[in-house]
């Protein structure tokens, strides 16, 4: 008791109490903690863990399925079922499959594609105009977006979009937010299967360079 | 499938829009063609910025409520289909009774790699046994890797004896988390403290943030040489200064911390 009183007079002497020899408190808080710690504890089955997961990203995540699947109800229902996998599968994320947040996307995303295209299986595949395509805008209309939602990289992103072809914009927004196969494409819109790959693919290499010319991804 | 075809879907591929037999050709491909990953990797990080184009919506508080409700429905099936159970599961936490698990887990394991060792191989296991197995291997990975953290129980003393949490040390942040279960709710300007003990000699580690009923507490550094983490009630708000003055509530011991946990 004597020795380590002696010991601690000399190392803590005028400092405030809350200091800790061979730590640095003060604190990180809990909402600092990375994306992958809070990953790696759902996987040991902490569960306050996945709440704060769920804190994070359930807007981001039910903002994408919502738009996929324009009904509250299965939306939410998909949000659920992807963060119960979450906490089932969370020790299969590896940083290397990318970030939590993309890992995340990715599960909801498929949730939302499989549930797309089990409802189309039997429902006949009908094209919508490429004209209507071309004025819904859904994707480049700008009014109805939260302010915050408001950042640099996905107004850049609007407005790269509204620089491709109309055919470029359909084939992405109809696979990316409706989940069609690029067959189930060529299908509805009478299409050889090559022209809606070809259009994939050139659209997201224009996209790319009007966003690298911009500064939003890295060249 | 070749790079040329490959690079005709990839467009395709980077918007999910394969069928599943073409993403698995297309992942053969990957797997053993980095330019195409490269390329590959150009189209992704086009598409990882789609969410932002997205209007955000919010969902009904009541999912995350279901979510929490179906976790805690596993976790109870899963102890109720426990053959025996190990620990007290009234005073545990759910962090102690899923480690319980694992403990007997590892033991069957263990008896399944025995016999196969004894029968040569020929012994015609069971798949159940064979989850157990690889499971168990799993487990091992996760405790021989550097990232695994280190899990220390917390118990209420007599002052709040149905508080329970975790102590858990990351190695590769070297942060400290500890969270506590069912403290008695704060009145006035009181206020949870964390303590460090060595020796008997605390050391403040601040205060604990309570919210929902969870009070958590994280800190930067390892616990070597610490015997044990204390959470007091003090009168506050501002921290009690070298000594908790009012009640210890919770206590952990900070020895032989894995051998207990797992
Ligand atoms: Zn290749």
């Amino acid at each position: 008791m004597s020795a380590s009183g002696k010991k601690e007079g000399q190392g803590s002497g005028g400092q405030a109490s809350g200091s800790l020899p061979g730590a640095r408190p003060p604190h990180i808080p809990v909402e600092e903690l990375s994306d992958e710690t809070l990953v790696r504890a759902i996987s040991l089955g902490v569960v306050w863990a996945l709440e704060m997961l769920y804190e994070r990203y359930h807007r981001l995540l039910y903002s994408i399925t919502y738009r996929m699947i324009k009904d509250h109800q299965v939306a939410e229902d998909l949000l659920q079922e992807a963060f119960l996998a979450v906490w089932q599968n969370a020790g299969s994320y590896s940083s290397r499959m990318g970030s939590v947040q993309n890992w995340l996307i990715s599960i909801m995303r498929h949730r939302a594609i499989d549930y797309l295209r089990r409802l189309r299986t039997h429902a006949e595949l009908r094209g919508m105009p490429l004209e209507d395509a071309a004025t819904s805008e859904e994707m480049v209309s700008a009014d109805a977006w939260d302010a915050v939602w408001r950042s640099v990289q996905g107004a850049q992103l609007r407005r790269a979009l509204t620089l491709l072809s109309s055919e470029q914009r359909l084939v992405i927004e109809l696979a990316y937010f409706e989940g069609w196969t690029h067959s189930e494409i060529a299908r509805a819109y009478g299409l050889p299967l090559g022209t809606v790959k070809a259009r994939m693919r050139l659209g997201l290499m224009r996209l790319r360079s009007i966003l690298e010319r911009l500064g939003t991804v890295e060249s | 499938m070749n790079c040329q075809e490959f690079e005709e879907l990839s467009g395709a591929y980077a918007l999910d829009a394969l069928t599943e037999e073409e993403r698995r050709a297309a992942d053969e491909h990957l797997a053993q063609c980095p330019k195409c990953s490269r390329a590959l990797q150009q189209l992704r990080s086009v598409v990882e910025l789609f969410p932002l184009t997205v209007p955000p919506v919010e969902p009904s508080p009541r999912v995350k409520e279901r979510i929490l409700a179906r976790i805690e429905e596993q976790a109870q099936q899963q102890r109720s289909s426990q053959m025996q159970p190990a620990l007290p599961s009234q005073a545990g936490s759910y962090w102690q009774q899923r480690a319980g698990k694992r403990w007997r887990w590892a033991a069957l394991a263990a008896v399944a790699v025995l016999l196969l060792a004894l029968l040569g191989g020929t012994f015609a296991w069971n798949i159940s046994l064979q989850q157990q197995l690889s499971h168990l291997q799993q487990q091992v990975a996760l405790l021989g890797s550097p990232e695994a953290p280190v899990v220390y129980p917390l118990r209420g003393t007599a002052q709040a004896s149905s508080a329970h949490g975790e102590v858990m040390y990351f190695p590769r942040q070297q942060v400290t988390v500890v969270v506590v279960y069912g403290l008695p709710p704060l009145e006035g300007s009181h206020v949870y403290q964390g303590w460090l003990l060595r020796h008997q000699h605390p050391t403040s580690i601040g205060l604990l943030t309570v919210e929902n009923g969870v009070a958590t507490l994280n800190f930067q550094g390892p616990l070597t040489g610490y015997d044990s983490l204390a959470i007091s009630l003090e009168n506050g708000p501002q921290p009690s200064r070298e000594v908790p003055k009012g009640p210890v509530v919770a206590l952990g011991t900070l020895i032989n911390s894995r051998a207990n946990s797992y």
